[in-house]
Parts: C-alpha cells; sequence; structure tokens
C-alpha cells in the first residue's frame, strides 16, 4: 500500500472510500476502494479471500467488460483495500453530462458491452444484483460493469437472504421479497438502464418499495394470473395488492426508441422473470443485429488471409 | 443435384479448430441460402453454382472471423447477384435479395460486389462443368438424344 500515494476521493458511499491514486513506482493511475472495518469486519485472511467483491472479480478475471481488480491488501485492522484499473467515470456522469439525446448506435453500443460482461459473470455463475448506471465504468468508449459488493454465487435451490438494487433498479420479485430470485434481476436492470439512456432520467424513480411496485404497474400495466402466476402468490404472501393500471406502454414512455429497442425493452422488463431473456439471448435480439452493425470500411474488416489457401475443389464436386 | 453437403468438403485447411467450424457451419447456411434465394428468383442451376465458386473463392483469399456473421450473409447475397449478372437475362434489383437477421441497404451490397469482385480479380467468367455437360450429351447420345438427361446430369 506504501507504494501508492492517494491523490483525491473520487467517491464515497455507505461502504467506504474511494480514492484516485497514483503507483509512484511504475507511475500508474489507479482507483483504490477503501472499504470500512464495519462494513468489512475480517478477521482472518480467508475472510477476506471469501469477501464477494474480492472472490468475484478474482474469477471474473480480464473480462473487458467487468472492472478489472489488480490488488487487493488487507489491513491489519480489519479494512480492505482494493486496487481497480482507474476508470474517467460512470454512466450517470455520462449521461448527466450529455447535454443532448444520445443516437441510437450509441446506447446499442454501450448495452452491448453491458450485456457481454454480463453474460460473463452469469455464465460463471455470478449475479451481480446492484446493476445500476452508476456502477457502469466508463473510459474511452468502454464500459465495465463495476462494484461487485452485492454480487453473489448462484446457488441453486440456496435462497437469497437479502434484499438488494437500489430500488429504481429492483425487479418485482425481489420488491415483492421474493427469496428464490436469479440472475434475471440482473436483466430487470439492464431494461430500466437502457430506458434510462433513451430518457436521459429513469424510467421508474419510486421513492420507497409501494411507490416502486405503483409505477412499474402504471408503465407496464398490472400483471395478471396469466402474465406473472407466481406474482400473485408473492404478493399475496405479503398481503399486497397490486394496483389496476392498463399500462402507459414503453413506446409511450420511451418515444425516442425505435421499435426493436421497445421489444427488447419489453422483453427485460417482463413481470415473470422466467419470461425475461438471459444475458446471451439478449445478445441475440434483432435490436442488435441489425445492418447497422455493418462497419463502413468493409475490406478492412474482412481482411486478406496471410497464406492463401485453396478451398478443395474436388471436396466440393464430388 | 445437392452436391455441396458437408461429407465430401474439406476445405480449409490450416485455421483453427473453432473457425474452421464456424466456418464451416456459416458456409454451408449461406449455401442453404444461395441454393433457395436462386431458386425462388427462378435462377438457371449454374447460376447457383457459380455464386458458390465465388463464394469459395472469396474466402480462400480473405478471412471473414468468427461471429462476422453480417459478412457471411452480404457475401452470399453479393456473390448470388454477381451470379445472377453474369448468367440472368432478368436480374432482380438489389433490394429484393432478402436475407435472415439483416436488412442491407443496396449500397452496401453494391460495395461488397466490388470487394468481391476486386478479391476474385474480376475473374468471374469461371468455367464450370455446366459449360461441357451439353458437349458431351451430344457426343454421347448423337443420335438419340433422351429429353430431359441434361438436367437429369445436374
Amino acid at each position: 500500500m506504501e507504494n501508492y500515494c492517494f491523490l483525491k476521493p473520487l467517491g464515497e458511499g455507505s461502504f467506504g472510500v474511494v480514492w484516485k491514486a497514483l503507483h509512484k513506482v511504475t507511475g500508474e493511475i489507479v482507483a483504490i476502494k477503501q472499504l470500512r472495518n464495519e462494513v468489512s469486519r475480517l478477521t482472518s485472511w480467508e475472510e477476506f479471500l471469501q469477501m464477494a467483491e474480492v472472490e468475484s472479480l478474482s474469477q471474473l478475471k480480464n473480462h473487458p467488460n467487468i472492472v478489472n481488480l489488480k490488488q487487493a491488501f488487507m489491513g491489519f485492522d480489519g479494512t480492505a483495500s482494493l486496487v481497480f484499473e482507474f476508470m474517467e467515470g460512470n454512466l450517470l456522469q455520462f449521461m448527466q453530462l450529455h447535454k443532448k439525446r444520445f443516437n441510437e448506435a450509441q446506447i446499442r453500443n454501450v448495452c452491448h458491452q453491458i450485456l457481454l460482461g454480463l453474460d460473463h459473470m452469469h455464465k460463471n455463475g455470478w449475479c451481480h444484483r446492484d446493476l445500476k448506471p452508476e456502477n457502469l465504468l466508463v473510459k474511452q468508449g468502454v464500459v465495465k460493469i463495476g462494484d461487485l459488493g452485492s454480487a453473489k454465487k448462484i446457488q441453486p435451490g440456496i435462497p437469497f437472504k437479502d434484499y438488494v438494487t437500489t430500488r429504481w433498479y429492483r425487479a418485482p420479485e425481489v420488491l415483492l421479497g421474493s427469496r428464490f430470485y436469479d440472475s434475471k434481476v440482473d436483466m430487470w436492470a439492464v431494461g430500466v438502464i437502457l430506458a434510462e439512456m433513451f430518457n436521459l432520467r429513469p424510467l421508474l424513480p419510486g421513492n420507497n418499495a409501494e411507490e416502486q411496485l405503483f409505477w412499474i404497474c402504471s408503465v407496464l400495466g398490472s400483471p395478471t394470473m396469466k402474465s406473472w402466476p407466481e406474482g400473485q402468490l408473492l404478493a399475496g404472501r405479503v398481503e399486497y395488492q397490486f394496483p389496476q393500471f392498463p399500462g402507459f406502454g414503453l413506446s409511450f414512455c420511451i418515444p425516442s426508441a425505435s421499435e426493436s429497442a421497445i421489444q427488447l425493452i419489453t422483453s427485460l422488463l417482463s413481470w415473470d422473470p422466467a419470461k425475461r431473456p438471459t444475458a446471451a439471448e439478449a445478445l441475440k435480439h434483432p435490436f442488435f443485429v441489425g445492418s447497422h452493425r455493418i462497419p463502413r470500411a468493409i475490406p478492412r474488416a474482412i481482411p486478406e488471409r496471410h497464406h492463401h489457401i485453396l478451398p478443395n475443389i474436388g471436396g466440393i464436386l464430388v | 443435384a445437392r452436391c455441396f453437403g458437408s461429407k465430401g468438403f474439406v476445405p480449409f485447411t490450416d485455421c483453427s479448430a473453432s473457425d474452421i467450424c464456424w466456418l464451416k457451419t456459416a458456409r454451408l447456411d449461406s449455401i442453404e441460402w444461395i441454393f433457395n434465394t436462386g431458386g425462388n428468383f427462378g435462377f438457371q442451376f449454374q447460376t447457383v453454382y457459380l455464386s458458390v465458386t465465388y463464394f469459395d473463392g472469396f474466402l480462400s483469399k480473405r478471412s471473414i472471423d468468427d461471429g462476422k456473421l453480417w459478412a457471411i450473409r452480404l457475401l452470399s447475397v453479393a456473390c448470388l447477384s454477381l451470379a445472377a449478372k453474369m448468367e440472368e437475362c432478368k436480374v432482380p434489383a438489389l433490394s429484393e435479395f432478402q436475407v435472415q437477421d439483416y436488412n442491407f441497404e443496396s449500397k452496401v451490397i453494391r460495395r461488397m460486389e466490388l470487394l468481391v469482385l476486386n478479391t476474385l480479380e474480376w475473374k468471374l467468367g469461371s468455367i464450370t462443368p455446366f459449360a461441357y455437360l451439353h458437349y458431351f450429351i451430344n457426343k454421347f447420345c448423337a443420335e438419340s438424344r433422351p429429353k430431359g438427361l441434361f438436367s437429369d446430369a445436374i
């Protein structure tokens, strides 16, 4: 740790402080996240290695769309310091700085990167559980999923205990207290974030859990026995009654989005988690595979072979 | 007539294994599309055949790496439209070539056609076995020319 010179605090939260720091020997700029010891409360090295953020990031190494953990230190007092690559900012700041609307190609690019990172996490059995614009870090056009402090290993049959994600991005099953939610809560969050990138303001800004469900119903329309059978059970268990709304509809709420974007957001914001696509499925959505992904310089995208190979004409003829 | 099955086809010998696998599947997919589309347009069989030789000729000189599905689809369209221009009397407009998943603008197809032409060094008049078929049929069955032999042969 003494190799780092702390330059300035970048942000503060309930977890602790994030610093911009300089490595005195290499000159590299990094971000160091210092966790408050009430948060980390570490008593052993094993505990440190098992911290969600440390364990998940060490298993998810080297994906271009997941923030890179360079080093991790544990202090004698039980504090933990995590050294990350330095990123310029997060998606929230990026959206706030951007005065005019993003065009759809920019949104598609950001969303594509988020889904690639998320696909990698989910395939490795990790669920992020706190996706929001603040946790999506940006550097020179690259988007990386950050803050894996709430991440959890998905173990089938073992319920998650805690109430997660920032409210505006929280999936309805979590709002209703389901303990058997899965990685589809991240997919819900992606849908809300995608809508926010179009509108440059939050889609579902509820002030408390009940208001949050009220917002969701008013936009999507209330869930029915048919659209989400499990939801009726969950609501019954906590004695909640969905307000009855036909719903404004997503194309009304996100007027600047194209038809295929609306289709994708609609499927991501399915009441029933089972109906939401996985990250891999979402990546195959027509929103991502239209003519827009054809680069302007076609010859550069299809390079000449270094060693010419001959197609086996005899084989083709048979 | 379906002589493009996967069995007899061992073309790209010095690429990595996964690359070959992807390319093989993508190629078979494209050939199927070329056959179906050519059939729908009512093209002659040699037009379809010629597009596949352009397709293979192109891939022997340029590489399309894993995942560039758009490039494979665009190549299929460009090859079929070029072959049609070589062989057919009536050539459909570029906007009539429809592929799955993509919606190529005509100018994009034209750019790809040009890349195919340059890659093949503008040698589009490939001699295919079809050029000899009539000759051999005449030679072997000079007297009795059973109708339909030509189409049986292909």
